[in-house]
């Protein structure tokens, strides 16, 4: 394909790579023409299905001309807030068909933290899984111009319509928005990352080539499909080889992984690393041949992890790095296992450039430290709406404000993050998320929250408060305000409440009145 | 007389809330409306429910349970094998 459809600079790269594919049901719909009867999902669980890509085909199709009869429109937003499901999968291409932008929610995130994204995002309707019924019930009224649809069953849905088989997806081009996905934000509210159907395809086509995805392989994917790396990994990089996939909810994964892995033969799994550690504790042993390789990224992975879960199971584990605004995976260390360079983040994928870049926007020489920047076909045009968040794409480069090196190999190492971020298990949470939550309670003078060491999920949170003189209040009372306020992940794990400590009046904070994250984070090493 | 029903009702309770550190639990929930309930914690239910019954599910069955009614069906499936 030609670089004309990279219309922003830090899309640019100084050569061409070849798409197929108009759109991403383009190239559903191109793979089910080849293996109509080739078995695509699997679906285990209580409600096991399964659909071959001619079934697939079939009901997206379907489903794709019942949201045009729903009134929906080419570049309507549409929020899904599903759990790894088939219902979120055949809204999600159905949407795409008929050029629809999907908004995918995490369920588990709190009434408030979801009605701002459907409200920031534009979303037209929601579908959601009826068993969020009493969660997502707390928002109807107080959103008037949005459409909710309950949705148990997809079947359900089009059965109201007499619709066809079929629907051409040749309206929707490669620059259309794809998907808009949030992530975590500096200011507190999550920022929607939006990415192109050539974003998509364009990351999908890298990891499938990069390790050399066939029909026969098949992925097993366990991360959630609402955020990019279950989307592209497991989802749309092995669609793209005509390969299979096992869908299965993430809650449920983890004590049967091992015997999922097995009863579907999974060739493919992409994880966090949290996941290596919590499958090394549990007594659970692999009873496969089939498992080829396991994709690692989204946390650090300690050396310790790689090589007790290798030694013990295995299997080699290829860890990459990448970021929402990088659609998946950037970079991935090579393939096959016995070229990886163990502790390296890897090497660019075909469809981005990398660069570590020093703050005056040059690269650095080899082995010396800066950011972590990528440009490409894989990264976002930008985030929606905000164009200060939006400075991260700048000078023909995303800028990941993660810091690392490069090798005379041209191996990438990532060093850790510049900002407060914390990474917990996978997830990014900003301080800030935590903080306007607890500053919403009268009896908190200030606070701040820093991630502190986990060993299982590499980080945790932890909220510094300083309660106003002659308050009562205590941890408890603070743990219960924060509970329904904010996602059950993002609780703080320790409360530390700073008028009980002797050696910390206040937050440390700079000349500026910035608070300092990083002297307190020393000082919870050092102190506490 | 308390029948057998109550009865399981009341030892899963014990367990759910002591697994989900909750005050309340409400038997009907699916595991979408118990926000604490994610893959540890679902692992954490899975050994404390063998332990109570003394009964030991099968892998695939674990991979059903996505609500308390059906870890309910589930038990009551094992105890009456034995």
């Amino acid at each position: 394909m030609k670089n004309n459809h990279l219309n922003q600079e830090h899309q640019k790269i100084n050569y061409q790579i070849k798409l197929d594919y108009n759109n991403v049901c383009d190239l559903l719909f191109k793979k089910a023409a080849e293996n109509p009867n080739k078995k695509f999902l699997i679906c285990p669980g209580e409600k096991h299905e399964e659909f071959t890509y001619s079934e697939f085909e079939i009901i997206v199709s379907q489903t794709s001309q019942f949201l045009i009869k729903s009134g929906l429109k080419k570049n309507d937003k549409i929020s899904l807030i599903f759990h790894n499901s088939s219902e979120f999968l055949i809204l999600y291409f159905a949407g795409l068909c008929c050029g629809l932008t999907i908004v995918p929610i995490n369920p588990v995130m709190s009434s408030r933290e979801i009605k701002y994204i459907i409200e920031d995002s534009d979303s037209k309707t929601v579908f959601y899984s009826d068993t969020l019924e009493s969660k997502i019930s707390q928002i109807i009224d107080s959103l008037s111009n949005t459409n909710f649809k309950k949705t148990k069953s997809i079947k359900d849905l089009i059965s109201l319509y007499d619709i066809g088989k079929k629907i051409e997806c040749d309206q929707v081009s490669l620059n259309d928005m794809a998907v808009i996905i949030y992530t975590s934000g500096t200011t507190g509210n999550p920022k929607g990352v939006i990415l192109s159907h050539l974003n998509l395809l364009s990351d999908a086509m890298g990891i499938s080539k990069w390790f050399q995805f066939t029909k026969d392989s098949r992925c097993l994917c366990i991360l959630p499909l609402f955020h990019n790396n279950g989307q592209i990994t497991t989802l749309l990089a092995p669609l793209y080889a005509g390969a299979s996939t096992v869908i299965i909810k993430g809650k449920i994964s983890l004590y049967a992984f091992w015997f999922l892995v097995n009863e579907y033969q999974a060739t493919w799994t992409s994880v966090m690393a949290s996941i290596l550690s919590i499958l090394l504790s549990l007594p659970n042993e692999r009873k496969d041949n089939s498992l080829t390789g396991i994709l690692c990224g989204g946390q650090i992975l300690t050396r310790s992890v790689q090589e007790q879960f290798e030694k013990r199971f295995n299997v080699p584990i290829f860890e990459g790095y990448g970021l929402t605004e990088t659609t998946s995976f950037s970079c991935i260390n090579n393939y096959p296992a016995e070229n990886r360079k163990i502790g390296s983040i890897g090497k660019p994928l075909q469809i981005n450039e990398m660069s570590i870049l020093n703050e005056n926007g040059q690269e650095v020489e080899e082995s010396i430290e800066g950011e972590i920047c990528i440009r490409g076909y894989n990264v976002a045009g930008g985030y929606l709406g905000d164009t200060k968040i939006n400075h991260a794409f700048r000078n023909g480069w995303f800028h990941s404000g993660d810091y690392g090196t490069k090798d005379k190999d041209g191996n990438f190492y990532f060093h850790g993050r510049q900002d407060s971020l914390i990474i917990k298990g996978g997830e990014n949470i900003y301080p800030a998320e935590l903080e306007n939550v607890l500053y919403n309670h009268p009896d908190v003078d200030e606070c701040a929250v820093i991630g502190i060491p986990d060993e299982l999920l590499g980080e945790d949170i932890c909220a510094f408060v300083k309660i106003k003189d002659k308050s009562q209040l205590t941890k408890n009372d603070l743990e219960k305000f924060c509970k329904d306020k904010i996602t059950a992940y993002k609780q703080p794990k320790k409360i530390i409440v700073i008028n009980d400590l002797v050696d910390l009046n206040e937050i440390p904070k700079g000349p500026t009145k910035k608070i300092l994250y990083r002297k307190l984070k020393e000082y919870y090493q050092n102190s506490l | 007389m308390v029948d057998s029903k109550t009865i399981l009702d009341t030892r899963l309770e014990k367990i759910l809330k002591e697994v989900f550190r909750a005050e309340k639990i409400d038997l009907n929930f699916s595991m979408d409306e118990i926000p604490e309930w994610d893959s540890f914690k679902h692992y954490e239910l899975i050994i404390a429910i063998e332990n109570e019954f003394k009964i030991k599910l099968e892998d695939a069955d674990t991979i059903e349970i996505t609500s308390i009614p059906i870890i309910k069906s589930k038990i009551l499936k094992y105890l009456n094998e034995k």
